[in-house]
């Protein structure tokens, strides 16, 4: 109801304040303003409640969790769900394996596509625009479908339950949004510096490296965040491809907890908790490339 | 610059290119090769049966459930995140206080994983310590039957993947509506346009190849989604949440046949691929309307 109200004097407002400003455009602009504050608060109660009341699950006692009505504030604030995560659920073993399938995909995943991005952004060479459209197209099919072939080869290969298998799995989901974003930031940066570096004989590999390639850093630095955050938080691909429990991830790890009869929501939570931390650090402090990124992968793909 | 005969540049794009031809091509043409074979119960062998595989299919009921339940929930999502994309995107635009921090609240639930987002909202779903239990009791509603009743568990999936990708669609719909610039609408206004006239006549049509964009893309989200289901309510109750993507996860690695599987995901792809090519067809016309 407060919307309509917001949007019906959004569109008389501006028309009325042509002819005169008037203390009543005046009063219903400042309501109008109030209505979309409104809105918009309740929109961030909406997104931020439900992980605030996960997040204070994973501090409470069993006793406490296990209650109806439900405790919200207590001073009985415990780390129990913690210890036994970090302990009993061997989230450590979890935690290793997730940084070095996300690391490892994330580091070789940003250089392929910081070199090809380079290549289609300054080199003119025959079956260019084949290959512009092979890289980006992958973005646009997910992957579930290619699953099933994937698995059929990697079980006669025994690449299951291999990091080396998982990490050339998740490179493909990740390159080519880096590949788009890369080649924006290179083709912002003036040509004449390369020729002037080239003048001064400088190779094209030097080039590269010495005098692009810091140019370009906050560029690299967007995409690899960026797909670290979307391989840490990775799901199908590990639950499928991962059968051992010593090799499995974090999500994963989670997704054995609740199938149980008997779920223990506190120790869900805490590793819910544990895993979503890193990512929401690197997401505040980088927040402007992140969604900068993000709607350039989305447009120019 | 670089244009000298060189086989410098496809070395350069070798390492991706080669991973994606692997990785994402060709898996297509293998996928098709499983799905006109059957497993040889014993020997494990593959023997070529046609189209055994899809005509077993396009008969399973089951099949069918999923593709309908598949379709519906999309629809849903999509004309809720759209909807709802829009009308943020608007007070955004409006140049209220505090834009980039609302974006960034938003955008939360949309780094973390499908997994956390599940087990969040199956613990707030909970039906006997439940937070949203607690909530809507004085409204004398028992939240958690929307999670653990049939005619009502795809709306649990519809708000936690609204929630979870809402920022998406909205970041993508306020980038359309910066498109129309200032001046048109100064403009306009001075033409004698009254507020609703410049939003019908001159911000519409210049935004709405975005709307359409966006549809198309949380259209293609919504279909391949298979993670927030999973962790949520595992297809159930009575199946009533199992989409395609869902149901062609459990015939390949719950009951493992592999080879209906995968004519099940050839079907998917197909999908996918008319979405992708309306959305190609549309994105170029809308790039041409711009520039």
């Amino acid at each position: 109801m407060k919307l309509s109200r917001a949007a019906e004097s959004a569109k008389i407002a501006p028309g009325k304040t042509g002819n005169r400003i008037s203390g009543n455009a005046k009063i219903r602009r400042t309501l109008m303003n109030i209505g979309k504050q409104v809105i918009m608060v309740i929109l961030s109660i909406f997104m931020l409640l439900p992980l605030l009341w996960a997040f204070l699950t994973s501090i409470k006692p069993e006793n406490l969790i296990y209650t109806y009505p439900p405790v919200f504030f207590t001073d009985k604030f415990t780390l129990s769900n913690y210890v036994y995560a970090f302990t009993t659920h061997k989230l450590p073993r979890y935690i290793i394996n997730t940084m070095i399938v996300s690391l490892g995909a994330t580091l070789l995943g940003t250089i392929f596509s910081t070199l090809a991005a380079f290549v289609f952004s300054r080199y003119k060479f025959k079956g260019k625009g084949f290959f512009e459209v092979l890289v980006i197209c992958p973005m646009l099919i997910p992957g579930i479908t290619n699953l099933i072939p994937l698995y059929s080869v990697y079980s006669k290969l025994g690449l299951l339950n291999t990091y080396w298998g998982l990490i050339l799995l998740y490179i493909p989901g990740t390159i080519s949004l880096s590949i788009i974003v890369m080649k924006n930031h290179f083709d912002s940066i003036p040509k004449a510096l390369e020729e002037a570096a080239m003048i001064d004989g400088c190779n094209r590999i030097n080039i590269l490296w010495r005098v692009v390639i810091p140019l370009v850093a906050p560029g690299i630095l967007a995409v690899s965040l960026i797909s670290f955050v979307n391989l840490w938080n990775e799901f199908i691909i590990s639950l499928i491809f991962t059968t051992k429990s010593e090799m499995r991830t974090l999500t994963i790890s989670i997704y054995n907890l609740i199938g149980f009869s008997s779920v223990k929501y506190g120790v869900v939570n805490a590793v819910a908790f544990t895993s979503v931390l890193p990512v929401l650090i690197i997401f505040l402090i980088f927040r402007k490339q992140f969604i900068s990124s993000i709607l350039e992968g989305a447009i120019k793909g | 610059m670089y244009h000298k005969k060189s086989v410098l540049p496809y070395i350069l794009i070798a390492p991706a290119v080669l991973i994606l031809i692997l990785y994402s091509y060709l898996p297509l043409p293998y996928g098709i090769f499983l799905s006109v074979n059957r497993v040889t119960p014993g020997t494990g062998e593959l023997k070529f049966s046609g189209f055994e595989n899809y005509r077993m299919l396009f008969v399973d009921p089951y099949f069918w459930e999923s593709l309908s339940t598949t379709l519906y929930y999309a629809l849903i999502s999509t004309v809720a995140m759209v909807f709802i994309g829009t009308i943020i995107s608007l007070i955004l635009n409006s140049k209220i206080k505090g834009t980039s921090t609302y974006m960034t609240i938003m955008f939360i639930p949309w780094v973390i994983s499908d997994v956390v987002a599940g087990t969040t909202w199956t613990w707030l779903f909970n039906p006997d310590f439940g937070v949203l239990n607690y909530i809507f009791s004085p409204f004398g509603i028992k939240a958690s039957d929307i999670l653990n009743k049939p005619k009502y568990a795809i709306y649990a999936v519809v708000i936690v993947s609204v929630w979870k990708m809402l920022s998406y669609s909205t970041l993508l719909l306020l980038a359309g509506l910066q498109n129309v610039s200032n001046d048109l609408i100064e403009a306009s206004k001075l033409d004698g346009c009254s507020g609703f006239a410049t939003f019908r006549y001159i911000t519409f049509p210049i935004f709405s190849p975005t709307v359409l964009v966006v549809t198309l893309l949380n259209l293609i989200n919504c279909i391949n989604q298979s993670g927030i289901i999973l962790v949520l309510t595992d297809g159930g109750p009575l199946r009533s949440t199992e989409t395609l993507a869902l149901y062609l996860y459990k015939e390949a690695f719950t009951n493992f046949h592999l080879t209906n599987a995968a004519s099940l995901s050839i079907v998917l792809a197909a999908m996918n691929m008319i979405i992708v090519a309306i959305y190609l067809y549309v994105s170029k016309k809308n790039r041409m309307v711009i520039s």
